[in-house]
């Protein structure tokens, strides 16, 4: 049974960026804007902290 | 249950209906007629349930007609104590000559013949509910194959030069007959609604599509299905085409459970799941018959669902980004339990991978990889996709026997494949060494395979990049001494991993070997031939354990990744 949430730190995230041009960079629902770099055909995406469940959204 | 003495007794349609629009719900699915085959509306045709005292159907629909509740009307097809009691001849006859169905103590144990006077009568049942109320949606459940040899089947059986003595023929004939009742109770409902929503429930997906007009994936993961059927279903039902998909799962532990009320972390991470995947919430109950509110259980559906509505803008309509598939062209029936198919879709899971489950259903063209798990052997059509994917300069990682020939001869496609079959593999225990090009985090050592597969040899230019290694002995009783304990000895010359262009292939079940042990190891190596073929994934994580799950959707001029890190008990009740 699952009954608990697991809480993860400091996860970086690299989405392909497919010559899209993203910056609006957030966690929904709260918008809360995530530091982010781009290298390499990625963008490169600070999660400082994740529970649970963590919805990030990547805005052209 | 008959024997309920005062059903709909406490019954407040105002308040349930209140607190169901409170939870956001905009679509409610309630018996017009239960799995004991009693009606809970005013019916001409088929029995009410004997102490409901009134229209209870009725002044729901009347009530989430009002509130602005869509309502759809469950009927159960496949089984019905009721009217088998009432109509012997509508039940199904097995073999034996036996009506009732064993083990005697199940839902099922007397089940509905499609072809019978009961099919009529169901369709009129379902037309007599259209007409009376405000209904919008219909869900068919239970279409079950069960085999019958009455006399209607067997003469239709025997027109169709289906093998009525047969159980596996009878059975296809009885699935035939399921899906016909389906498109025929899908056909009268339309003429009265052409609007109507329909979910048939049971039959392969793929002979309900242009009958459903949505699906429901049914998954109690705390009881017969496990955490495992979802993720497979929740990739390959998107595969075949654009339509709703509804994730259902229970707040009970089991079927029949009336007491239980999983936590709210269990229901929500579950449903979070299905959002990821393009899918929608839904919740299943047991309502109490004498209609007692069960607030505990509204509570907690609430409480999920106000925190699930916060983020309806970046679920809606969004879609799935994927660039691999897992390849199923086997009997569709199977794709519900194969353990191998469950195997390569965990560990491509854990692999942060996006992909999908596909089978001939729908188009391939879309991937750059595809991944033939253990045991797929390729039909003319398989064979003709796969070839043509090659051709594009697309890659192909396949294992065990999948590339073989249905006959087990050959490989269908040797040049591309760039190997010959040789026969199966006599190592037990088999292990294998992998060279410098693909071993990348493995231990310097002979890795088990944990699973059989076959010996080939490589052609021309291509590589062998892992070997196989023998053990001392094969396990074995010799009369005299067990061989249990049965080290690796020397490597071999036996290819145990191949790399053609852009065709890999190990030699061994490897998914089986993961299925059974979770080798970290096996899945390294797969992960080292994949990176080969997919340098650019479109997902890359850090500090990520393997059991958080991440998934890539779409909407216009925007991109989600929903990261998910729940874990379930390592308790009985997970599989």
């Amino acid at each position: 049974m699952i009954e608990e949430p697991i809480e993860l730190d400091n996860i970086t995230l690299s989405l392909r960026h497919d010559d899209r041009n993203f910056k609006n960079i957030y966690l929904a629902p709260k918008k809360e804007r995530l530091s982010y770099t781009l290298k390499g055909g990625y963008v490169h995406i600070n999660i400082p902290k994740s529970k649970g469940y963590s919805l990030l959204v990547i805005e052209e | 249950m008959k024997a309920i003495p005062d059903v709909g007794e406490n019954f407040d349609v105002e308040t349930f209906t209140d607190r169901i629009r409170n939870c956001g719900v905009d679509y409610l699915v309630f018996h017009a007629r239960c799995n004991q085959g009693l009606a809970y509306y005013n019916t001409r045709i088929g029995t009410r349930h004997p102490s409901l005292k009134y229209d209870l159907f009725g002044k729901l629909s009347e009530a989430c007609q009002r509130k602005g509740i869509t309502l759809g009307a469950y009927f159960n097809a496949g089984i019905s104590s009721e009217e088998g009691l009432q109509h012997r001849e509508w039940t199904t006859l097995y073999f034996d000559g036996r009506s009732l169905r064993e083990p005697r103590f199940t839902p099922h144990v007397r089940t509905m013949c499609y072809n019978s006077g009961y099919r009529d009568h169901l369709i009129e049942m379902v037309k007599e509910v259209l007409h009376q109320y405000p209904v919008e949606g219909l869900m068919i459940d239970c279409l079950i194959n069960y085999p019958c040899i009455c006399p209607v089947c067997v003469q239709e059986m025997k027109k169709r030069n289906m093998d009525w003595s047969d159980l596996s023929a009878v059975t296809r004939f009885a699935e035939i007959s399921a899906v016909r009742l389906a498109k025929d109770i899908a056909e009268e409902a339309m003429k009265i609604n052409p609007d109507l929503l329909i979910s048939n429930n049971y039959p392969s997906y793929e002979e309900l599509l242009g009958i459903n007009t949505y699906f429901d994936v049914v998954s109690l993961p705390a009881s017969d299905s496990g955490y495992e059927f979802m993720p497979v279903m929740a990739r390959y039902v998107r595969t075949l085409g654009d339509f709703p998909v509804l994730n259902m799962t229970g707040r009970f532990y089991d079927w029949g459970d009336f007491g239980g009320l999983r936590p709210e972390e269990a229901i929500k991470s579950e449903l979070l799941y299905g959002l990821a995947n393009g899918m929608r919430p839904n919740i299943g109950g047991h309502f109490h018959p004498r209609g007692d509110l069960e607030n505990a259980v509204l509570d907690r559906v609430e409480r999920i669902y106000k925190e699930l509505r916060t983020m309806e803008p970046w679920f809606d309509n969004a879609k799935n980004i994927t660039e691999i598939a897992i390849v199923y062209p086997k009997k569709i029936a199977n794709i519900r339990g194969d353990r191998q198919l469950k195997s390569a879709v965990r560990m491509l899971s854990e692999l942060k991978q996006q992909f999908d489950v596909v089978t001939l259903a729908s188009d391939w063209s879309k991937y750059k990889v595809l991944i033939f798990p253990d045991d797929i052997l390729f039909d003319e059509e398989t064979t003709r996709r796969v070839k043509k994917h090659v051709n594009e300069g697309k890659a192909v990682i396949s294992t065990g026997f999948s590339g073989l020939d249905p006959e087990k001869k050959h490989f269908v496609l040797e040049q591309e494949w760039g190997i010959k079959f040789l026969g199966e593999n006599p190592f037990d225990p088999a292990y294998f060494t992998v060279g410098e090009n693909c071993n990348k985090g493995l231990p310097d050592m002979p890795l088990s395979l944990y699973s059989n597969g076959i010996e080939v040899e490589a052609s021309g230019k291509t590589r062998t990049e892992a070997r196989l290694v023998k053990p001392y002995h094969n396990r074995d009783w010799d009369g005299e001494y067990a061989f249990y304990y049965n080290p690796p000895d020397k490597v071999t010359e036996k290819p145990a991993l191949t790399i053609n262009g852009q065709v890999a292939h190990f030699s061994h079940r490897i998914f089986s070997g993961y299925y059974d042990k979770a080798s970290v190891e096996l899945r390294t190596v797969f992960s080292n031939v994949l990176g080969r073929f997919l340098a650019k994934p479109l997902v890359k994580t850090k500090n990520l354990p393997s059991f958080t799950r991440v998934f890539v959707t779409e909407q216009p001029e925007r991109r989600m990744v929903h990261l998910l890190s729940w874990k379930y008990a390592n308790d009985r009740r997970t599989h």
